[in-house]
């Protein structure tokens, strides 16, 4: 309790992105195992992502924050880049480069990832610490 | 305050990295699709800049419309209206025409519109091409009969459009952000409540107009067991059969017509039990044609299109069926060899074995028929029927290939047969003798010796086969018009696959015949022959007439087609490992005439992979050959100042190409093979970037669109009617007209290729791209071809066959092992490419996504070097289909692909192809591929250098590369976004460091 005690509003926002990112991550896992297109650097950033946003829960820094939106930017966008040929077929409807059926679960992983990044910006300008 | 300024500062490096991020991930994912974009964007990506002055004709490929400029992109944009309702007119086949139910009387204007499909019209399925349609110059049912001046039950009608039933193949939709499942799209019967009867009951009864839809697309292939009732797309269902027994049962309709909006043959034989009095195959008609079949119901055309595929009482009964599309199995130890299978396994998991060999269509039905009437090869066997029974043509077939009706009647005689040394002259004379003006197709059909030798060397006989076609004028009543149709006897040969391994003339009898239909014309032959116990396609017996078929006899030879016609070469076996019984011992016993009881092939064969199997698909077979080339071997970069537009013409072996060769780099040798619909300009040798458009029945892929800053307004590329809808119009001036509009469309786009036209089979009636395929007649296909080919290679811009070859199915089209002997593929599968490529002297060509046997069409040697290359005489350049930069799988062994005649890389957006070539040859100083790159680099540049993209380019032009203006945008923002981050992070170390300070002066 004295640990909590001690966070401000900011801490909890980050607390926010390492669940929500672990709930991305098991979906990732399980997804990109059975679509097999894993991709190592979105589940790179997203890995280091969380391990640095669990270690920022117990010791705050300023930069930390910035590498995990950066973590997670690169994580999200490089996923909806990698998944563009499943995107063009479904704009198309057709079944070429990619798999459309796939499009609905690409999308609900990336709003996970992209939360993420976002509410760390937002905790970026927040106290994550009280005084 | 010192820590809320940290805060800030945080908090904006934060949201600058993001934008870095997106900024850098987005430029690289843009500059990839850097094509995609320039086309959407209309952006050329370089120019020719002449000296002033220069008075030299540069002109080489001229439009009919004149200057190319907005006044006559408008000219050419009507013509290409025009010509999509022409098409349709002349496609669309009229089914059933009880009572002369049609045309219309004047009176009959009342009409309400049934069928979810009235409301979303398929004008073609997804797949490549224009998508016109979906502008506002798209014309559907409820317009073009509105135009034409029907009057429709719009409360019907709008209760439809509100309706949340929709039609879909599986898919993801953005608007509602909802992953959709495969749906049929048809009303449950409670849909049409008690106040929707009403709006019939006293108007709008004249007519019931019912149209129903069949969809397809690329890489959707029909259901043979759909999701929703269990039974084939292609059969009634039964919101549809409820729906026609309401319509019976009202009794309130003078008539009922029923239209098939479908790129796939229906099971028809419901038409009698639903009291239906008409119905009109209208195909997938595109932006246009629906104003067609306003025309044809009231009469204003009267319909002249012939079926080109056979339409089955039941879809199953094929043999193709058995083996294909959705039969076809996995490999049967699959799960215990999974591990070996180094080459991405999912792509390698399927096969189709065709054992139905050379009897796909109405090769089947007709020939089972004959030898069921001369009651010999157990034909009359219960072995593939459809009910159980013996089986009996009237039981399986509801229209045949042919087929169609016409508002007037013909009289067609044979005036004269002349068999010539290479072709087999008919003279034919039509005369309209009914009362209204129409046109008639002259349907030349033939059949050739099937004796002991044939027996005995597995050479197989279709009883009937299209021969040659024409088509007369509008002719008045009483009025006669003479055709010569000159056939080539080329299309009597038959493979011999086993003996002679070459073609083949039969000994024996050949006849040639006229007919209404495929089984008219045999019945035709049977009278000849003296048979008895026919019966014509009701069912009804007849005589045939003996009159209009000829009969002559030809000695065995096996001498005349020996050579190719084009390059002299031996014509011999290429694809014996495409045979899966040279893998495995007796593995199936190919569908044989000789005894259809024996051979029907009843399921799906059985294969398990031994270790040979697995090495083959494992592929990536290229190695450096001992004692190779260096790279030092060739002379790379030596600048001669040749500029491409001087090799225009000039023979593709004419040393000129090897110094213009010695002038590029490996890179830029390279940077061509990467296709990403069309190639990269190379400024400093005069190669101009060379967009391509994707067919076949309208020009789409990255340009789709004419350009507003050039013409002053932009308008999208036409789209035509789907290609069986042109082909059944069994018009070869039609066709070639299609071939040079796309020409002219082609020329004011400014692209060196279209790919089309779709040349392969309608192997079952489930191919989900079954409507940009001309038919499932192998010649129909290879005569097709030839007239849209020349057209459109006459107007600069390259016909690409597609998709070389095999690939008549969707699903698993990726990697799946297709297996086959070699008769059926010249005969079957080939034919069209052949027609294309070695006839009409089309310059691309497109492989197609399957394996020939174990081994990737992009890998096959047989394929691209012997057949197309050696054979064919093919000089243009031999493309993937999209091999999307692929990493893994059977389509990233690049090495192998070019070192087996591929000569470029469909949609390689990121480039993968180039970097691996380039790579390889510099890491393993390797000249053989180099030369390999060479000759795919000339063979690109040869057909850039002899289309209209070098129109207006002299040899002292100059190719100037513009830079489009997303590009520096992009870079600017990366830029933008790197020195905000720095600065922010600047900022909030200098505001830490304060805070420090702060904090030991409070400490001290």
């Amino acid at each position: 309790m004295e640990f909590l005690r001690k966070k401000a509003l900011g801490f909890y926002f980050m607390v926010f992105t390492a669940l929500t990112a672990v709930v991305a991550l098991v979906k990732y896992l399980s997804w990109s195992s059975q679509a097999l297109s894993m991709n190592t650097i979105v589940l790179g950033g997203l890995l280091l992502g969380i391990v640095i946003n669990v270690l920022l829960l117990f010791k705050d820094n300023d930069y930390l924050v910035i590498i995990i939106t950066a973590l997670y930017s690169i994580s999200v966008f490089e996923l909806i880049s990698s998944s563009v040929g499943s995107f063009v077929d479904a704009f198309q409807g057709i079944v070429m480069f990619g798999d459309a059926t796939q499009v609905g679960t690409i999308l609900s992983i990336s709003y996970l990832i992209g939360a993420c990044a976002i509410v760390s910006v937002i905790a970026g300008f927040m106290k994550r610490v009280k005084n | 305050m010192k820590r809320s300024k940290s805060r800030f500062w945080t908090g904006l490096s934060s949201f600058f990295a993001l934008f870095l991020c997106l900024s850098i991930i987005g430029t690289n994912l843009a500059f990839d699709y850097a094509s995609t974009i320039n086309g959407a964007l209309k952006i050329q990506t370089s120019k020719i800049v002449n000296i002033e002055g220069e008075a030299e004709d540069t002109i080489y490929y001229k439009s009919e419309y004149g200057e190319i400029n907005g006044e006559n992109l408008k000219k050419l944009i009507e013509d290409t209206h025009e010509q999509g309702v022409l098409e349709a007119e002349e496609g669309m086949v009229l089914l059933r025409n009880e009572d002369y139910a049609l045309p219309l009387d004047s009176s009959e204007v009342n009409v309400t519109l049934f069928g979810h499909a009235v409301v979303q019209p398929l004008y073609r399925n997804k797949s490549a091409g224009s998508n016109a349609y979906e502008t506002e110059d798209g014309v559907d049912l409820y317009e073009a009969l509105s135009k034409a001046g029907f009057k429709i039950n719009d409360q019907l009608f709008s209760a439809y459009k509100e309706s949340s039933t929709k039609r879909g193949v599986a898919g993801f939709n953005f608007r509602t952000q909802e992953t959709s499942e495969w749906s049929f799209g048809e009303e449950n019967i409670s849909f049409y409540t008690d106040e929707l009867k009403n709006s019939w009951e006293s108007n709008y009864n004249d007519v019931a107009i019912v149209m129903l839809a069949r969809e397809g697309g690329e890489g959707n292939e029909l259901f043979m067991e759909d999701p929703e009732e269990g039974i084939s797309q292609l059969a009634l269902h039964k919101t549809e059969s409820d729906l026609l027994k309401m319509i019976q049962e009202s009794g309130k309709f003078k008539k009922t017509i029923v239209l098939i909006n479908s790129g796939n043959p229906m099971e028809l034989g419901w038409l009698d039990e639903y009291d239906v009095d008409a119905a009109l195959w209208i195909g997938c008609p595109g932006t246009k044609g629906f104003e067609a079949v306003a025309s044809i119901l009231k009469g204003e055309t009267n319909p002249s299109g012939r079926l080109v595929e056979t339409y089955a009482v039941n879809s199953l009964s094929s043999p193709a069926v058995t083996n294909n599309s959705y039969n076809a199995p996995i490999w049967s130890n699959f799960e215990d060899v999974v591990e070996k299978l180094t080459d991405s396994p999912e792509q390698a998991s399927t096969y189709a074995v065709q054992s139905e060999g050379i009897y796909i269509g109405y090769k089947y039905y007709e020939t089972r028929y004959e030898d069921s009437i001369l009651n010999r090869f157990n034909a009359s066997s219960s072995t593939g029927s459809s009910d159980g029974n013996d089986w009996e043509y009237k039981n399986e077939v509801t229209f045949p290939f042919g087929f169609g009706l016409s508002y007037t009647s013909f009289d067609q005689k044979i005036d004269k047969v002349t068999v010539n040394e290479d072709t087999v002259s008919v003279d034919v004379t039509v005369t309209n003798t009914g009362e209204l003006p129409g046109k008639s197709v002259v349907q030349i059909y033939a059949q050739t010796p099937y004796g002991d030798y044939e027996q005995e060397n597995l050479v197989e006989k279709a009883a009937i086969q299209l021969l040659d076609f024409g088509k007369t004028d509008i002719l008045a009543p009483g009025e006669s018009q003479s055709l010569t149709i000159d056939c080539d006897k080329y299309l009597l040969a038959s493979y011999d696959y086993v003996n002679v391994k070459g073609y083949i003339l039969s000994e024996g009898d050949y006849y040639v015949a006229l007919g209404d239909n495929v089984h008219d014309a045999l019945n035709n032959i049977l009278s000849k022959k003296g048979a008895t116990n026919m019966y014509d396609i009701n069912g009804v017996d007849t005589s045939g007439d003996s009159v209009k078929a000829y009969k002559w006899q030809e000695n065995f030879d096996d001498s005349k087609y020996a050579l190719s016609a084009e390059t002299n070469v031996v014509v011999t076996n290429q694809f014996e490992d495409c045979d899966i019984n040279y893998w495995v011992d007796d593995k199936t016993t190919y569908l044989s005439r000789s005894d259809w009881q024996g051979t029907y092939p009843s399921e799906a064969v059985k294969v398990a992979l031994n270790e040979d199997m697995i090495s083959q698909l494992n592929g990536g077979f290229y190695k450096k050959p001992e004692g190779a080339l260096s790279i030092s071997d060739y002379t790379q970069g030596e600048n001669q100042d040749i500029q491409l537009v001087t090799l225009r013409g000039v023979d593709k072996d004419d040393p000129l190409w090897e110094r213009y060769l010695n002038q590029m780099t490996i890179e830029e040798m390279a940077s061509l093979i990467a296709n990403t619909f069309g190639t990269k300009e190379i400024p400093s040798l005069g190669v101009p970037a060379s967009p391509a458009g994707d067919g076949p029945d309208g020009i789409g892929g990255s340009i789709s669109s004419f350009s507003e800053e050039k013409y002053g307004f932009t308008s999208p590329t036409a789209c035509y009617t789907n290609e069986s809808i042109l082909a059944s119009s069994f018009n070869r001036d039609l066709i070639a007209r299609r071939g040079e509009l796309m020409g002219e469309e082609g020329l004011f786009l400014g692209i060196v290729e279209i790919w089309g036209p779709g040349v392969n089979l309608h192997r079952t009636p489930f191919g989900g791209r079954n409507f940009e395929y001309y038919s499932e007649d192998a010649n129909m296909n290879y005569l097709c071809s030839i007239p849209f080919v020349e057209a459109l290679e006459e107007k600069g811009v390259h016909a690409g066959a597609k998709h070389v070859t095999a690939n008549d199915q969707e699903n698993s089209r990726e990697g799946i092992s297709v297996f086959f002997n070699e008769q059926a593929l010249r005969e079957g599968a080939l034919r069209g490419a052949e027609g294309a490529i070695a006839k009409a002297g089309g310059n691309s060509a497109m492989q197609a996504f399957n394996r020939l046997g174990l081994v990737g069409s992009f890998a096959k040697d047989a394929l691209n070097i012997q057949v197309m290359r050696n054979e064919w005489g093919f000089n243009g350049h031999i493309e993937t289909d999209a091999i999307a930069g692929a990493e893994e799988g059977y389509k990233s062994h690049y090495e192998t692909m070019l070192a087996s005649g591929t000569d470029s890389f469909c949609l390689d957006f990121p480039g993968m192809s180039s970097v691996v070539i380039t790579e390889s040859i510099r890491a393993n100083d390797d000249g053989e591929l180099l030369g390999h790159l060479r000759r795919a680099a000339h063979n690109i540049l040869y057909n850039i250098s002899n289309s209209n993209v070098v129109n207006g380019q002299s040899v002292t032009s100059r190719v100037v590369s513009l830079t489009p203006w997303w590009q520096p945008t992009f870079f600017g923002l990366i830029a933008l976004f790197s020195v905000l981050e720095l600065l922010s992070l600047l900022f909030l170390f200098k505001s830490k460091q304060s805070n420090k300070q702060v904090k030991s002066e409070v400490t001290l």
